[in-house]
């Protein structure tokens, strides 16, 4: 028995791996004719390298000056990042929380929290830059701006999801504010939540360029400006090629966070009593 | 505007009653006043003579949908009521085992609900309600999204419960089948505003099983109620119009 179980384990384990391949056949044959078109655009098109620096000669800057323009700058770029977008992920939960549960705070915060985003971010840069100078903390400011309010719109909705009549069954309970808050509303939220965590996780980045952008010293976005103005177009999409990296970790940094935090919410419908 | 109106019935220990009505007769809003969980504008509702400040402790809630949390495990699931009343965690999860395993459902302990079908998903929030140990239970038609074989053999499994149990139980339903042969006294409702029409006591004796459902007995009862139904159904159409 227990040896029938192993075979049809790893015969499955197989039969899931083939799956997989054909699932992701179009992406790869796609992304393959990509990086082949990439590759040999210069000499259909009889174009100087600069123009489009074909995909080895990026990889090739991004190696060889990894270690004494990428990686620290790329550091400066990803501390400003995460410092951002955790102030964002805490204020934004609490201003969600506080949006949802509160009709005061409700009516404080919410117009303040739209109008922060109908500020164009490039437009409030310069300022902040003079008001705090060539340093970190505008960059963390824009990150933190750019980055909250998904998590404010995700936590208010998930707050909001739980049902009227679970909130009834609650309260003939006599659940105080907070046990229904902890108990039942912040675990719904939670899908809700790492929706717009993740959706932060990736425009964060982006957060923290713009801020480089208009106003720094170190980061991938002066590295970029440099290599822009001396025409070194390699250097510039190693440096694309970091930060889309920087995006891409960060996004699946949250990502592995959700599966073990809310590892319920991608079990399979009506599984019981097939095993595992 | 006023869901229901002049509604006065008592209810013994240990009894069951249900109340039938068309929908929108104001069924639920009754419950949740009679729960303390809406205050009436006029009126009071008495324990054991006592119009009780805080009538909530006196009442279990069950609802149409489960109310599962999708995010705990069944046993945890059924110790939510305990939990939240006060009972320290590892107790409550104890005795929500206690109640799983005299009940037959302990092999889900820890299965999440969305690995159960709808009634054995209704089962549990059953659990998760006589766990509280609440005098009444107010059943706001809790079998009204399965299908209907579902639907028969909860009924039974009910039965038995409450055979066992004896809590109070109201039950609101809008299946007239359901009605008669789980209760002991049938409630018929008004629409707009809800009213309480006719009362019907169900002599068919006890315990009962679904053979009951075929007995002319049972048929007398069924078109008495039926009668009055569709006479209330026509009324209520003609006041619209």
């Amino acid at each position: 028995m227990a040896k029938i179980d192993q075979e049809s384990k790893s015969r499955k384990a197989s039969r899931k791996l083939r799956s997989a391949i054909v699932d992701y056949l179009p992406a790869i044959i796609l992304i393959a004719a990509l990086i082949v078109f990439w590759e040999i655009f210069n000499v259909i098109f009889d174009q100087p390298d600069y123009i489009l620096p074909p995909l080895h000669d990026i990889l090739y800057a991004a190696y060889i000056h990894a270690s004494d323009q990428f990686l620290p700058n790329a550091w400066v770029t990803f501390q400003e990042v995460i410092i951002g977008y955790l102030v964002a992920v805490v204020s934004g939960l609490l201003i969600g929380v506080g949006i949802s549960e509160s009709v005061t705070l409700r009516r404080a915060l919410l117009p303040l929290v739209i109008s922060s985003q109908a500020i164009p971010i490039l437009a409030i840069a310069p300022v902040l830059i003079i008001w705090f100078g060539f340093v970190m903390t505008p960059k963390i400011i824009i990150v933190v701006l750019i980055s909250f309010f998904p998590i404010v719109i995700t936590t208010v909705t998930g707050l909001q999801s739980v049902s009227r009549d679970m909130l009834y069954l609650l309260d003939s309970l006599s659940a105080s504010r907070w046990q229904v808050l902890h108990r039942v509303k912040f675990p719904a939220a939670l899908p809700y939540i790492f929706a717009g965590l993740k959706n932060s996780a990736v425009i964060s980045v982006i957060g923290a360029f713009v801020g480089e952008y208009v106003g720094a010293i170190e980061g991938l976005a002066p590295v970029m400006i440099l290599a822009n103005s001396a025409f070194q177009t390699d250097v510039v999409f190693a440096a694309i090629f970091y930060l889309s990296f920087m995006g891409i970790f960060m996004y699946l940094a949250v990502t592995l966070i959700e599966r073990r935090m809310i590892r319920w919410h991608f079990i399979a419908r009506g599984s019981a009593g097939q095993g595992e | 505007m006023v869901a229901i109106e002049d509604i006065g019935f008592s209810v013994k220990a240990g009894e069951f009653v249900a109340l039938v009505g068309p929908s929108g007769c104001g069924k639920s809003t009754l419950l949740n006043v009679t729960a303390g969980l809406m205050p009436p504008t006029r009126g009071d509702i008495l324990i054991d003579g006592v119009a009780v400040e805080d009538r909530r402790p006196y009442f279990g809630y069950m609802f149409q949908s489960d109310l599962l949390m999708p995010w705990a495990d069944i046993r945890k699931n059924v110790a939510l009521g305990l939990e939240i009343l006060g009972t320290p965690r590892r107790e409550a999860r104890d005795r929500a085992m206690e109640i799983l395993r005299e009940f037959e459902l302990d092999q889900f302990a820890d299965k999440y609900p969305i690995q159960l079908s709808g009634g054995m998903r209704q089962r549990v929030a059953f659990m998760r309600t006589l766990l509280c140990n609440r005098s009444v239970l107010l059943l706001d038609e809790p079998f009204g999204a399965l299908d209907a074989l579902t639907r028969s053999v909860m009924q039974e499994w009910l039965l038995g419960v409450w055979e066992r149990t004896k809590p109070t139980i109201i039950l609101i339903t809008h299946d007239v089948e359901e009605a008669i042969f789980l209760a002991d006294r049938v409630l018929m409702m008004t629409a707009r505003p809800g009213r309480i029409r006719k009362e019907v006591g169900v002599d068919l004796g006890r315990p009962r099983d679904h053979s009951v459902l075929t007995t002319p007995e049972f048929n007398v009862i069924k078109e008495e109620i039926l009668e009055e139904l569709f006479r209330e159904v026509a009324r209520s159409r003609n006041g619209d119009e």
